[in-house]
C-alpha cells in the first residue's frame, strides 16, 4: 500500500512517515527540505492551499495512492478538507492514532470537544489530517530516493505577506514538572508569582487558551489543551484554572495533578489527585517560603 | 454587502455527563449555538455596522434548530434559512446541504467559525468553498478590509501570521480571538421571535446524502484521579502540598 504524504515542516513529516512505515506503507512524499521517505518529491516552498491542493491531485493521479495524509496543522486540515471535497474521498482530521484493517482504516479523535475518544473507520482510499506531535521519528529504513517537484501556482488567493511567529523553544512536553495557571491569576504582573514557584520547582510554564491567546500574556506554545500541548510530567500543579474540557484533555497523562483554585467545585477537581480549597495569592507566596 | 453566517448547533458540552459504569456519555441535554459560531456572527454583525447589508444564518441540524437559530437572531442576524429535521451527520451531508442553501442567493462573503467546539474537524468552510468553487481564508483572527470587490485578512496559521487578499464572493472562518461576541438583551431576544425563519426540507434541496463514515466507539477515556480535596487552615494546607511535592519529584 502507498501513502502520499505533505507537511510543511520536516519534523511533522518525519514524525508521520514514521507512523506510516510502522503501518507498512510505502511512503511517497512532498517536502520543502530533506526528510525520511521512500519517495521524495523535493519541491519549491508554497504555502497557500490552492497550489498544495493541486499538487496533491497531480501526484494523486500518478500513483494513486491508499491513503493522503497531512498534518493536522491549519494548513494541513485546509488542504485536507479541499482535497477531499474535490475528489470525494472520505476524510478525517485531528487523528490520533491510525490502522489499517484491511480495504479500511480506523482512526481515533476527540468528539464532544475532548469528552469522548471516537474510534472511526472509512473506506480507503482517504485522506487524513493527523496530529502529529503524537507520533516519534523512529530509524526505519526508507528508500531515499529523490526527484525534483515544482509546485504550480494555483488560483484562488493572493498572499500578500507572511510573518514568522517568534517561537520560544518550550519544553512543556518532556519536562518532569509542569506549573500551569488560568484565569484565576487576575493581572499580568502576578505571573511573577507562578514564576517563582515555577522556579524553586524547576518547573515548565504552560497555561490555558485565555491567557495566550485572548490575555497575550505568554506565547501561544505554552498553551496546554486540545489545540495545544499535551503534556505528561510527573507533577502537574494547576493554578486557578477552572478545567474546562478543551483543556483537560492537555493534561490527561500527567501523573500526579494538585490544583489550587478557589472555588470548590470547579470542573478541574475531577481531573485532580489532590484539589486544594484556597486563594492563591495567600497560598503560592506560603508554598515558596516552605519549598 | 450581503452576508452569509453558517453556524452549527451542538450538545451543551458542559453538561454531558459520563455513564460511569460504560463511559458513554448521555447526550439528553439541551443544545445551543457553538460558541465559534458566535465569532462569526458577530463579525457578521460588524461589517453591516461598517458596510450596509443584510446578515443571513444559515444552518443545518436536528428538530431542535428551529428554536437554537434564535440565539442568531437574538445576536442581530436578520433572517435564517435552516434544515430542521434529523439526517446522517457527516461533514460531506453538511457541506452538500449548506452551499445547496447559499447557492440559492447572491451571498458576498459566507463566514463560519475555523471549526466546531464539539468534533473540531475545521472542514466546513473548506468544503463549501470548495462546492460553491470559490476562494477560502480560513482562521482569520482580523478581517483588515473590505472594498472593491475584495477583502483582505489577517490569518494565524500554527507557525506565521499571514495576509491574505481575495477576490468576494469568498468564504472566510474566524478564530474565537477575532471578536467578542455580543449578548443579546432582553428585547432584541424578543425581537428574534419575530425574524423570518425559513426552514427548508432535504427534499425540496435534492440532495444526495452520502455515509462513509462508521463509528466503532465514542467512549470517555478513563479519568482516575484521587480527587482528594484540601482545604482549611493555609499553614497546614501548605505543608500538606509540599508533602505531595516532595513525594512526586
Amino acid at each position: 500500500m502507498k501513502a502520499l504524504l505533505f507537511s510543511e515542516t520536516p519534523e511533522n513529516f518525519n514524525r508521520l512517515s514514521s507512523m506510516l512505515k510502522k503501518l507498512g506503507l510505502d511512503i511517497h512524499g512532498i517536502s520543502f527540505s530533506e526528510v525520511k521517505a521512500d519517495y521524495i518529491y523535493l519541491a519549491n516552498e508554497r504555502l497557500d492551499y490552492p497550489s498544495i491542493v493541486k499538487a496533491f491531485e497531480e501526484l494523486g493521479n500518478k500513483l494513486n495512492p491508499d491513503l493522503y495524509v497531512l498534518s493536522s496543522t491549519k494548513l494541513g486540515k485546509e488542504v485536507a478538507s479541499r482535497f477531499s471535497q474535490r475528489t470525494g474521498l472520505p476524510c478525517l482530521t485531528e487523528c490520533l492514532s491510525v490502522e489499517i484493517d484491511g480495504s479500511s482504516i480506523i482512526a481515533t479523535r476527540y468528539s464532544l470537544g475532548g469528552k469522548t475518544l471516537m474510534k472511526i473507520k472509512t473506506d480507503l482510499p482517504a485522506v487524513i489530517a493527523v496530529v502529529a506531535d503524537a507520533f516519534e521519528i523512529e530509524d526505519f529504513d526508507f528508500k531515499m530516493e529523490k526527484v525534483d517537484f515544482e509546485i504550480k501556482e494555483a488560483d484562488g488567493i493572493n498572499v500578500i505577506s507572511r510573518e514568522e511567529k517568534r517561537r520560544e523553544k518550550v519544553g512543556l512536553r518532556n519536562a518532569d514538572v509542569v506549573v500551569c495557571f488560568g484565569r484565576g491569576v487576575r493581572r499580568k504582573e502576578d505571573i511573577e508569582l507562578i514564576e517563582k514557584l515555577a522556579e524553586k520547582l524547576n518547573a515548565e510554564i504552560g497555561c490555558t487558551r485565555p491567557i495566550s491567546h485572548d490575555y497575550r500574556w505568554l506565547p501561544e506554545e505554552r498553551m496546554i489543551g486540545l489545540s495545544g500541548e499535551k503534556i505528561s510530567p510527573k507533577l502537574l500543579i494547576s493554578i486557578g484554572v477552572s478545567g474546562q474540557i478543551q483543556h483537560a484533555v492537555g493534561i490527561m497523562n500527567s501523573k500526579t495533578v494538585i490544583a489550587i483554585n478557589n472555588d470548590e467545585n470547579a470542573p478541574m477537581k475531577e481531573y485532580s489527585d489532590y484539589y486544594v480549597v484556597a486563594d492563591l495569592y495567600s497560598l503560592i507566596p506560603e508554598l515558596i517560603k516552605l519549598l | 454587502m450581503k452576508i452569509a453566517v453558517c453556524v452549527k448547533e451542538i450538545y451543551n458540552l458542559e453538561q454531558v455527563k459520563i455513564i460511569r459504569e460504560t463511559r458513554e456519555p448521555i447526550l439528553d441535554v439541551p443544545k445551543k449555538l457553538d460558541d465559534l459560531s458566535k465569532n462569526a456572527i458577530e463579525e457578521a454583525l460588524r461589517i453591516r455596522e461598517k458596510h450596509g447589508g443584510e446578515v443571513v444564518a444559515i444552518s443545518a441540524g436536528s428538530k431542535d434548530l428551529k428554536k437554537t437559530i434564535k440565539e442568531a437572531l437574538a445576536m442581530g442576524a436578520d433572517r435564517a434559512i435552516i434544515v430542521s429535521e434529523d439526517f446522517q451527520s457527516n461533514a460531506e451531508n453538511t457541506a452538500l446541504i449548506l452551499s445547496k442553501i447559499l447557492s440559492k442567493e447572491n451571498f458576498d462573503l459566507i463566514l463560519f467559525g475555523d471549526a466546531s467546539s464539539d468534533e473540531y474537524s475545521a472542514q466546513m468552510a473548506p468544503r463549501v468553498a470548495e462546492l460553491l468553487r470559490i476562494p477560502q481564508i480560513t482562521y482569520v483572527r482580523e478581517i483588515k478590509e473590505i472594498s472593491d470587490g475584495k477583502i483582505v485578512c489577517i490569518r494565524d496559521m500554527d507557525y506565521y501570521y499571514e495576509t491574505v487578499e481575495s477576490n468576494l464572493p469568498c468564504v472566510v472562518s474566524v478564530t474565537n480571538e477575532i471578536n467578542e461576541p455580543r449578548i443579546p438583551a432582553l428585547k432584541d431576544i424578543l425581537k428574534a421571535s419575530k425574524k423570518p425563519v425559513d426552514v427548508v426540507s432535504l427534499s425540496d434541496l435534492k440532495v444526495e446524502l452520502v455515509n462513509p463514515y462508521q463509528i466503532l466507539e465514542n467512549l470517555a477515556p478513563e479519568i482516575d484521579r484521587k480527587q482528594e480535596v484540601i482545604q482549611g487552615d493555609l499553614k497546614e494546607v501548605v505543608k500538606q502540598i509540599v508533602e505531595v511535592i516532595r513525594r512526586e519529584i
